[in-house]
């Protein structure tokens, strides 16, 4: 039994046999078969007449000339029977396995003590990568508070001046000798801008 | 001289730079893929040319690539389909659409004109797997079998495509054949049959 699409993309209804014709009365009006056969045999005729230019067959035959002449001549005989040989993989395997001892025995024969190496002295002039390009000056300000002056007794005038004059020990008042002399820099405000005006110096 | 030779007699004899091969088998399958091509990039001539010309390039390079266990038409087809999808993308990409048919070839008859071109209309609107299918089994009269190869889908996948793009294209031309039920008509006929 062959399948209504493919009769409908081959026959019209008209020339259907009569066994077909009663396969396909038997699913469908023969009109609606009719569509089916005008739809496929219409897309298969479609665009049926586009060809393509002759100079696309000239173009393609000039391509298959070229390769022609570009493809690279047949070795000679002898290097084509060499590389048609064809080795065993055992074989191949086997010299790889016998070409590696014969190499290392080689290498374990022939190899020597290392030599010492002779001492060489090496004089080596450093340059020091480090440049200073201009040295900078900071100007810090220290405020110092007066050292204040202790009177020095002797431990002998210390415990004999005790009992008569209570006072010994105490600091001396300002004005005294023992008074230092100066006066701190706050309290002079030329000393203090001598030291802290820019260009001063 | 090859007129009675096989298409992979053919194949080797190009291989062995047989010009007279190779104009041979442009004259069997020249036209074919031309037209296919044709069907296939919305009816632009240049660009059928084209890929034509591309297609048979790539026999002229590689020949050898041709596996002769493989029915030659099916990787023929196979190759144009693969240079088809390539383009697709690129267009996709490019321009994010597909363009539109710009067809050159115009029908002597008048009367065959209308019909031709909503048929063409309709071929062209189908979503390009359906497309596809449809072209290759309704214009290039292929098996699902060897459509199935060409594709690299299951058979099954084949003929559900095929079902969707008759069904697709006979609500689209209901206008010109009158709505009496066409669509119902394939539906039927496509489940029982394909």
């Amino acid at each position: 039994m062959k399948h209504i699409e493919l009769l409908a993309a081959e026959k019209s209804f008209d020339q259907l046999s009569e066994s077909e014709k009663a396969q396909v009365l038997a699913l469908m009006p023969a009109e609606r078969y009719t569509r089916l056969h005008e739809l496929l045999r219409k897309a298969a005729t479609l665009d049926a007449n586009v060809e393509p230019t002759p100079e696309l067959a000239s173009r393609l035959q000039q391509r298959m000339m070229l390769r022609g002449s570009v493809l690279p001549q047949t070795p000679s005989p002898r290097l084509h029977r060499i590389s048609r040989l064809r080795i065993p993989v055992w074989q191949t395997a086997a010299a790889v396995v016998i070409a590696f001892a014969i190499g290392n025995w080689t290498k374990t024969q022939t190899s020597m003590p290392p030599a010492k190496p002779d001492m060489v002295v090496k004089t080596e002039i450093r340059t020091d990568t480090i440049f200073v390009d201009r040295i900078r000056w900071k100007e810090k300000v220290v405020w110092r508070t007066p050292a204040t002056a202790s009177p020095v007794v002797s431990a002998a005038e210390n415990f004999s001046g005790l009992a008569e004059t209570p006072a010994a020990t105490a600091l001396p008042e300002p004005g005294s000798d023992f008074a230092a002399p100066g006066a701190p820099i706050g309290e002079q405000p030329e000393l203090l801008q001598f030291f802290t005006q820019p260009g001063s110096r | 001289m090859f007129s009675a030779a096989t298409d992979n007699a053919l194949m080797q004899a190009i291989g062995q730079n047989d010009e007279q091969a190779f104009a041979e088998l442009y004259g069997r399958y020249g036209r074919r893929m031309y037209r296919f091509f044709y069907r296939m990039l919305w009816q632009d001539t240049a660009r059928a040319e084209d890929f034509t010309q591309e297609l048979f390039i790539k026999i002229i390079e590689r020949p050898e690539a041709y596996d002769a266990s493989r029915p030659f038409v099916t990787w023929l087809y196979t190759l144009a389909h693969n240079l088809c999808k390539n383009e697709y993308r690129r267009q996709a990409r490019q321009t994010g659409v597909l363009p539109d048919a710009t067809s050159a070839y115009q029908p002597e008859n008048p009367d065959q004109e209308l019909l031709e071109k909503q048929l063409r209309a309709a071929i062209d609107a189908l979503p390009s797997v359906h497309r596809q299918c449809f072209i290759l089994r309704y214009q290039e009269e292929l098996s699902v079998q060897a459509i199935a190869a060409i594709v690299g889908c299951p058979e099954g996948t084949i003929k559900s495509r095929l079902h969707h793009a008759i069904q697709k294209l006979a609500a689209d031309m209901q206008h010109i054949w009158g709505p009496s039920n066409t669509q119902e008509l394939y539906k039927n006929l496509v489940i029982k049959y394909l």
